[in-house]
């Protein structure tokens, strides 16, 4: 087993999830494994157990956390904050730490700056789909005679996203894509 | 009470039987609402990237709903329902969150102050209409069918907010489709996430956790599965066929909405409730 390097220990980061989440709590866990015997994602990634994040956070070894990549694998379940017995919540410590890496000018998954940008532009993850029946014809809201959707002043939806970071996660995005 | 109906970005985009469906049960219930004009995503799929950004999002329709007169908020999608419902909680933590998000809907000439009731879809089923109405307008009972819920996590956690029901003991769904002449026992499984959050970042993973649940429910002698949420009917629902290569099993078992299960009960028009869209089949709910 490796010793561990204490210098890459970021002993603020409690704080910097409280500021995000008051519930995440990573300091009162007291390691019983109740969130990873319930966790979906525990069955499915064999690196990834929610009390073992909630552990990394209060003794702030986050680095190879954030570094792994693993906290994206969460499903937002719930599970494991419904059950705490010390009423910590894995889930936003989990929330926080990759809203956290992202402040940190981090990519997250590439998934994310292309739903970020879908939305300053159509105001929705998606843009409308013609989607395929059981027989295999296409149809779109048009024929379903569903209403138009869409923001309707699209340069003003674009300048109030900027107040809340719109541009920051853009550029991360073009990061990634150079690499 | 005059609700705003929020679409929300998967069903307004491709799951389109869901908006078909639910705006034909609320009307044929007489319940009133009208679509939140100008509308965007709920911010839930972004919350772990920028929570600002969801922050302005959810609030944006609250203050939209609110400058457009509507007395609460409806919902179709159990993401929807939790990010506008968890806002204000979220919000009277931080106080500085909330300057920002109104610094950012000023841009368009909007504000939040306080939010509107937010139901979904479930809630407005369960407590606006209720059983009893919905048992006196069936037509066609959904006769020797054992129909497996499926609610979805976010309806029914986490517990710090007010959830449409119970976290551990949901029942509100199986007595709608008990009320429809249908069983609907739950299972050990009820529970069980359908892994759609992570559908962009791990496909393979995402849809083993779905294609799992589905094969349990066909295991256990269910012959459908009923949703409430366009992200798990898509993972429960549309994805099955590759759902099953995933675990190597063919998966197919009819996966229908609430409202379809519901629309099918009282005889309306099957096209009107978006069956064509449904993948899975559906004849055989109807014994066809
Ligand atoms: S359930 Fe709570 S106390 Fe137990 S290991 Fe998980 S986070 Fe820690
Ligand atoms: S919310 Fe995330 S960490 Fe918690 S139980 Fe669900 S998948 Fe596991």
């Amino acid at each position: 087993m490796d010793t561990i390097e204490y210098s890459t220990r970021d002993t603020e980061i409690i704080s910097k999830i409280k500021t995000i989440s008051e519930e995440a709590k990573p300091e009162d866990c007291y390691t019983c494994l109740k969130c990873t015997n319930g966790c979906p994602a525990a069955k499915l990634f064999e690196e990834f157990a929610p009390h073992k994040i909630q552990v990394a956070a209060h003794m702030g070894f986050i680095d190879e956390l954030i570094n792994s990549g693993i906290l994206w694998y969460c499903f937002t379940c719930y599970t494991c904050q419904t059950r705490c017995p010390q009423k910590t919540s894995p889930v936003q410590t989990i929330m926080s730490l990759t809203n956290i890496a992202v402040s940190w000018g981090i990519s997250p998954p590439k998934i994310y700056p292309e739903m970020i940008k879908t939305i300053s532009e159509e105001g929705a993850i998606l843009k409308p789909r013609e989607v395929s029946t059981i027989d295999f014809d296409f149809l779109s809201r048009d024929d379903l005679d569903l209403p138009e959707r869409g923001i309707k002043n699209p340069t003003q939806f674009k300048e109030a996203l900027k107040v809340v970071g719109l541009n920051e996660i853009l550029a991360l995005k073009e990061s990634e894509v150079q690499k | 009470m005059k609700y705003g109906f929020f679409i929300g970005c998967t069903s307004q985009n491709d799951s389109y039987e869901n908006e078909l469906s639910s705006r034909e049960i609320l009307t044929y219930f007489k319940i009133d609402y009208a679509d939140i004009e100008d509308q965007n995503c709920c911010g839930t799929p972004i919350k772990n990237t920028k929570y600002e950004l969801w922050a302005f999002l959810a609030a944006r329709v609250h203050a939209l709903a609110r400058k457009q007169g509507f007395d609460a908020i409806a919902t179709i999608c159990n993401g929807c329902d939790l990010s506008l419902a968890e806002l204000e909680y979220e919000l009277s933590q931080h106080p500085d969150l909330r300057e920002k998000v109104n610094k950012a809907l000023a841009k368009e000439g909007l504000q939040y102050d306080e939010p509107l009731p937010v139901r979904n879809i479930l809630t407005i089923l369960y407590e606006d209409i209720g059983l009893e109405k919905i048992k006196k307008h069936v037509k066609h009972k959904l006769k020797k069918l054992k129909i497996a819920a499926h609610y979805g996590c976010h309806a029914i956690r986490p517990t710090t907010i007010t959830r449409p029901d119970d976290a551990e003991q949901p029942t509100k769904m199986q007595e709608i489709l008990e009320v429809l002449g249908a069983k609907a026992p739950t299972y050990p499984e009820l529970l069980d996430c359908c892994g759609a959050n992570i559908i962009g970042v791990n496909p393979e993973k995402s849809l083993t956790a779905a294609g799992t649940k589905v094969d349990i429910i066909k295991q256990r002698g269910y012959n459908g599965i009923c949703n409430i949420c366009p992200f798990c009917q898509k993972q429960l629902g549309n994805s099955q066929e590759v759902a099953g290569r995933m675990i190597q099993k063919d998966l197919k078992i009819p996966s229908l909405y609430l409202t379809q299960y519901i629309g099918l009960a009282l005889g309306l028009d099957e096209e009107a409730l978006g069956l064509q869209m449904n993948l899975t089949g559906w004849k055989s709910i109807l014994g066809k």
